[in-house]
Formats: structure tokens, C-alpha cells, sequence
């Protein structure tokens, strides 16, 4: 999947109003809570097919640190 | 005296544990699962079953075994439907498609065998069935709204056979399971953060269960002693519900 893909489907995730950048800040998105995280867990599973340790969002402040646990299985 | 009862999803971790008691009570097993690697586990561990390969998708499969169990057995005297699948997932992130395949699995397909094995529980004696649904099913929670849908599909669907089967002499009753450590389980808790998996432990005074305190329910449900019982939920949480 591409990296730009993978932003907007993280943004109709956290339910973002506006386009998402690596430097937008996780806890201003709305649905960015202890149920966001396991929504973008499932996103990142379905859509990338990694899966993530358990707790591995919780140190996430950025976008770019989310886009930086799967960057792996993005492409350009 | 020996039983003959069908356990489809016998493979699942609950479906296991109640092969297990129910196989150490003496009585004759029918045990399924889609898995050909776990048919072979259980064909080891069960020597005296008939084990078969079964999809609870798969529509010819269910008149496929209900042909088979009329040859084999004649009728069926307990049937439990331990098939099933969850997911921990917030309701926007549900796709039309995924929903469907959730509810086609954890409810359609049980109408489907509820048509096709009537004929065989007709010819039982004393007949008993037991649906796996789930406290989900009673409660909300976080991300478990169409799991939860679907387990509360499968109760309504036992009170209801209950009554439509009661002038055939012919039980219907459910389980409501908490927290029972599964593939299914972890696949739910394995999204959580350690402090949210203890915080779901914590809503279970007694902790999570254990398989074989499902089965023993569900065993208990199936037999004679419970003849005057039919269309209850019982749950089976640790407490959960109570508060």
C-alpha cells in the first residue's frame, strides 16, 4: 500500500476533519482514544497485514511515529 | 446412559472442552471442524468418536452430516453449536462485507442447521441443544457492537426455538460466556494495551473463566437433569453481569 493511501484511510480512522501529515499531532484528532488505538491496530492489520505488538501505539504522538512502525510494508 | 450427541465447532477451544467432559461421561460423539490438521488431533484423542470435516458456511455440508447422522445414528439426542468467530472492532471500522460474514457465520448458518437437524433432533431421545452465545450479547462494550449483535441473535434464536420445539419435547438453551482464554480471546485482548486488558479482567470479580467452566454448564444444560429447562441464557462470566 502506499503511504498516501494509508494516510487517508488512518484519517477516516481517527475520524480526522482535514487531510493527515506526518507532523499532525495524534492528540488533536478526535478519535484518537483508547478505542482509536484499536481501531488503527485493525486498519493497520487489514490493510498492511502487520500486526503490531500489543501496546505499540501507546508511546505514538505524531502521525509519523504510527507511519514509522509500518513503514516497512508502505511504498512511495 | 450414553448419549449420542453432535458437537459441531468441536475443535474450538469450548468445543473441546465440552467433547472432553462429555466424552468422559460415556457418551457417543459426533465432533466436526473445518480444520483437517485439528480433525486428526481430535480422531487421536477421541478414539471411539466419528470425526468429520464440516464448514458451517457451507450449505451442503450441513445436509451432507445430517444424511450421514441418519445413517450412522438414526437421530440425535444433544447437538451443541460451538462454531463461531469475534473480532474486537469500533462500529466505523466495520465494512459491509466483514459484517456480513460475521453475522452469516454466528447466525445464519445456525438457521440453517436449526432446519436441517430438526428432523434428527425429532428422532432423539429426550433431545437437548445447546447455542454458544456470548455476555456481549447482554452487555455493551467498546468495539464489540456487531459481535455483541450477533450473540444476541444467537439467545433470541434459542428462546425462540425453545418455544416453537417445546410441544416436540425438544430443549433449546444458550450460554453467555465472559472472558475465556481462546484464540478468539487473544485475538480480541491482543489489540489492547496491557492496562486495557486488565481493566477487562477487572469487570469479572471472580477473573477470567476457563474453558472447562463453560463446558460444564453447557454438559449440565444437555443432559436429563436439566429436563425442565429450556430457552434460558445462563450466563457463564465470573460475575460480569451481575453488576
Amino acid at each position: 500500500m502506499k503511504s498516501n493511501e494509508f494516510l487517508a484511510k488512518l484519517g477516516e480512522t481517527l475520524m480526522a476533519e482535514g487531510s493527515l501529515t506526518p507532523d499532525t499531532q495524534l492528540s488533536s484528532l478526535s478519535g484518537w482514544d483508547s478505542m482509536g488505538m484499536v481501531a488503527v491496530l485493525s486498519l493497520i492489520d487489514e490493510s498492511v497485514g502487520a500486526s503490531l505488538p500489543r501496546g505499540s501505539l501507546q508511546k505514538c504522538e505524531r502521525v509519523g511515529d504510527i507511519l514509522g512502525l509500518v513503514k516497512s510494508h508502505l511504498s512511495e | 446412559m450414553a448419549r449420542r450427541i453432535l458437537i459441531l465447532g468441536a475443535s474450538s477451544t469450548l468445543g473441546l472442552a465440552v467433547a472432553q467432559v462429555l466424552g468422559a461421561e460415556g457418551n457417543q460423539l459426533w465432533l466436526t471442524s473445518r480444520d483437517p490438521q485439528k480433525m486428526a488431533d481430535m480422531s487421536r484423542q477421541f478414539v471411539t468418536a466419528r470425526v468429520d470435516k464440516f464448514d458451517a458456511l457451507v450449505p451442503e455440508d450441513a445436509r451432507g452430516l445430517r444424511t450421514e447422522i441418519q445413517r450412522g445414528w438414526g437421530g440425535l439426542d444433544g447437538l451443541v453449536c460451538a462454531f463461531g468467530s469475534g473480532a474486537l472492532k469500533p462500529v466505523h471500522m466495520w465494512s459491509d462485507q466483514a459484517a456480513a460474514e460475521m453475522m452469516n457465520l454466528n447466525v445464519q448458518a445456525l438457521v440453517r442447521l436449526g432446519r436441517e437437524f430438526l428432523p434428527l433432533l425429532l428422532k432423539g431421545d429426550q433431545p437437548s441443544v445447546v447455542l454458544i452465545s456470548s455476555i456481549m450479547g447482554v452487555v455493551g462494550a467498546a468495539g464489540m457492537s456487531v459481535y455483541g449483535a450477533s450473540k444476541a441473535a444467537v439467545a433470541s434464536l434459542a428462546r425462540s426455538w425453545a418455544i416453537e420445539w417445546a410441544p416436540r419435547r425438544i430443549r433449546v438453551n444458550a450460554v453467555a460466556p465472559g472472558m475465556v482464554p481462546s484464540p478468539m480471546s487473544d485475538t480480541i485482548l491482543g489489540s489492547l494495551s496491557p492496562a486495557q486488558v486488565a481493566a477487562v479482567q477487572g469487570r469479572h470479580p471472580l477473573g477470567f473463566g476457563e474453558s472447562k467452566d463453560v463446558a460444564y454448564a453447557v454438559v449440565f444444560l444437555l443432559g436429563p437433569e436439566a429436563k425442565w429447562i429450556t430457552g434460558v441464557v445462563l450466563p457463564v462470566d465470573g460475575g460480569y453481569s451481575a453488576q
